[in-house]
C-alpha cells in the first residue's frame, strides 16, 4: 500500500466475507408508505413545511391566541414560522402584565445558564439579536444554536396561559409524527417530533404551566444559517434531547408572571 | 403509487447490495448495522422518490442520508460503548490469508473516527471527488482534504502495526 490507488483494493478486502442479503424489501415499502401517509396528512392539513418554514401547529410562537387584538396590533410572525392559530381563545381572568425588556434579558440569562456550555446562541441571518424579545403579550426568542459539531435553531415563546390552555398532545393535531407527555403527572410537558425529507428533525414542546405560563418551543437540527446557505443538517437529531427540551420548557426562569 | 413502487423497487433491487457494501465500510465492519442503515436510508428515499428522481439526485441523496446516519449512529454507539467498557473490543489479529487481511482492514477501519472513515469511504470507495464528498458531508473542501489525508495515514499506520504484531507473534 504505497499510494492512494491501492486504497480501493484495500477497502474491498474488508468485504471478502460478504453474507447473503437480508434486507427486508417488504418492510422498506411498508415503512416508506407509512412515512408517506404521514407526509400527506401534513400537507392535507394545510401545514406545509417549506424550505423557510417551521410548522408549529395550533399553538404559535408569535403571540398565540391574541384573537382579541385588532389585526394591526397583532405581532408580526417570525419569518421562519408558519402559524396556524385555530382555537377560539377565552379571555384570561385578568389582563397579563406587559412584557418588559428587563424580564426578556433575565429569560435570556436563564436560558443560557440552562444550555450546555458548548451550545452558544447566535443571531439568525438578518438579525442582530439572539436573545428574548418583549413583544405584544409574549416573550419570544428566535436564534441559531451552535456547538462544536452541530448547529440548529431554537424558537421559544413564553406567554400568559389562557383559561382553556392545557398540556396535551391534541395541540399538535396530526401534523407531528410522534407526541408524548413527559415530566410529572401534575406538570406534564407535551413533546412532539417531526422529520423532513432533507434530514431536518424538529422537537416541539408545549406546556401550560401551573404558574400561569405557557411555553411553546421548537428546536431543530438545521440552523437558519444552514437553511439560507442550502446546507443539510450536520446531525441527525436536534442538539438537545427531548427530555432536556422538556426541562427547558419548565425552567423557572421562563416564567411570564414575575 | 404504482409507478412510484415500480420505479423505486427497481432502484432498490439494483442498488441495495451496493449500498450495503458502502454502509458496511461506513459502519467500520458490521453487516447487521449496515443492513439497518440501508433499510432506513431506503425508506427515506421512498418518501422523497418523485422529487429526487426528477432532480436526478437519487444517488447523491442516498449517500447523504446514509453517511450522515452512519456518523450519527457511530457517535451514539461510541458513547454507549464508552459508558460500558473503556476500550474497543480486541479482535484477533493475524496476516497472511484473505480472511485475515479482511479482518485487519475491518479492524483498522473501525478504529478511525466516524467522520474520517466516511471521508475515506466516499473518496476512495465511492470514488467521489473532493467537491462531491464535501457536499455529501456538508463540510468544506479543505476539511475533506485534511480528513482524507489523516484517514489514509491512520489506516496505513494501523495496518502496519497489525502486521508488525502478527510477525512478532
Amino acid at each position: 500500500m504505497n499510494d492512494d490507488s491501492d486504497i480501493k483494493e484495500l477497502l474491498g478486502r474488508a468485504l471478502e466475507d460478504e453474507p447473503p442479503m437480508r434486507i427486508d424489501r417488504g418492510e422498506v415499502f411498508r415503512q416508506g408508505r407509512k412515512r408517506l401517509r404521514r407526509r400527506r396528512m401534513l400537507e392535507a392539513g394545510g401545514v406545509v413545511a417549506g424550505v423557510m418554514v417551521i410548522a408549529v401547529g395550533a399553538i404559535t410562537l408569535t403571540g398565540p391566541r391574541h384573537d382579541d387584538l385588532p389585526a394591526a396590533d397583532q405581532p408580526e410572525p417570525a419569518p421562519t414560522l408558519l402559524v396556524t392559530p385555530e382555537t377560539t381563545a377565552l379571555p384570561s381572568v385578568a389582563p397579563p402584565p406587559v412584557p418588559t425588556e428587563q424580564q426578556a434579558l433575565d429569560m435570556t440569562v436563564a436560558l443560557t445558564e440552562f444550555l450546555p456550555e458548548e451550545m452558544a446562541l447566535e443571531p439568525m441571518p438578518g438579525s442582530d439579536d439572539a436573545g428574548f424579545r418583549a413583544t405584544d403579550g409574549v416573550y419570544q426568542l428566535a436564534a441559531d444554536v451552535v456547538g462544536p459539531e452541530a448547529e440548529g435553531s431554537l424558537h421559544i415563546a413564553v406567554a400568559p396561559a389562557k383559561i382553556d390552555d392545557q398540556t396535551d398532545c391534541v395541540v399538535f393535531a396530526e401534523d407531528y409524527q410522534e407526541c408524548q407527555l413527559v415530566g410529572t403527572e401534575t406538570e406534564p410537558v407535551a413533546v412532539a417530533t417531526e422529520e423532513f425529507d432533507n434530514g431536518e428533525q424538529r422537537y416541539v414542546v408545549f406546556v401550560a404551566r401551573s404558574d400561569g405560563t405557557t411555553v411553546n418551543a421548537v428546536i431543530t437540527n438545521l440552523s437558519e444559517r444552514q437553511r439560507v446557505a442550502g446546507e443539510w443538517p450536520s446531525m441527525e437529531a436536534p442538539m438537545l434531547s427531548q427530555t432536556a427540551f422538556a426541562q427547558l420548557a419548565m425552567l423557572s426562569g421562563l416564567t411570564y408572571y414575575y | 403509487m404504482q409507478d412510484r413502487d415500480a420505479e423505486f423497487g427497481e432502484f432498490l433491487d439494483s442498488r441495495a447490495a451496493i449500498m450495503r457494501r458502502t454502509a458496511y465500510l461506513l459502519c467500520g465492519g458490521d453487516w447487521h448495522r449496515a443492513e439497518d442503515l440501508v433499510q432506513t436510508t431506503l425508506t427515506k428515499i421512498y418518501v422523497a422518490w418523485p422529487r429526487i428522481r426528477r432532480d436526478g439526485s437519487v444517488d447523491a441523496y442516498s449517500r447523504k442520508i446514509m453517511v450522515r446516519a452512519a456518523i450519527d449512529e457511530s457517535r451514539r454507539a461510541y458513547r454507549r460503548r464508552e459508558s460500558v467498557v473503556g476500550d474497543l473490543p480486541e479482535i484477533p489479529t493475524a496476516s497472511g490469508t484473505g480472511v485475515e487481511d479482511s479482518v485487519d482492514v475491518q479492524r483498522a477501519l473501525a478504529q478511525l473516527p466516524a467522520g474520517q472513515r466516511a471521508v475515506v469511504v466516499l473518496r476512495y470507495w465511492e470514488d467521489l471527488s473532493v467537491t462531491e464528498t464535501a457536499q455529501a458531508l456538508g463540510k468544506s473542501e479543505g476539511t475533506i482534504k485534511s480528513q482524507a489525508s489523516k484517514g489514509l495515514a491512520a489506516l496505513r499506520r494501523l495496518l502496519t502495526d497489525d502486521k508488525a504484531r502478527a510477525e512478532e507473534s
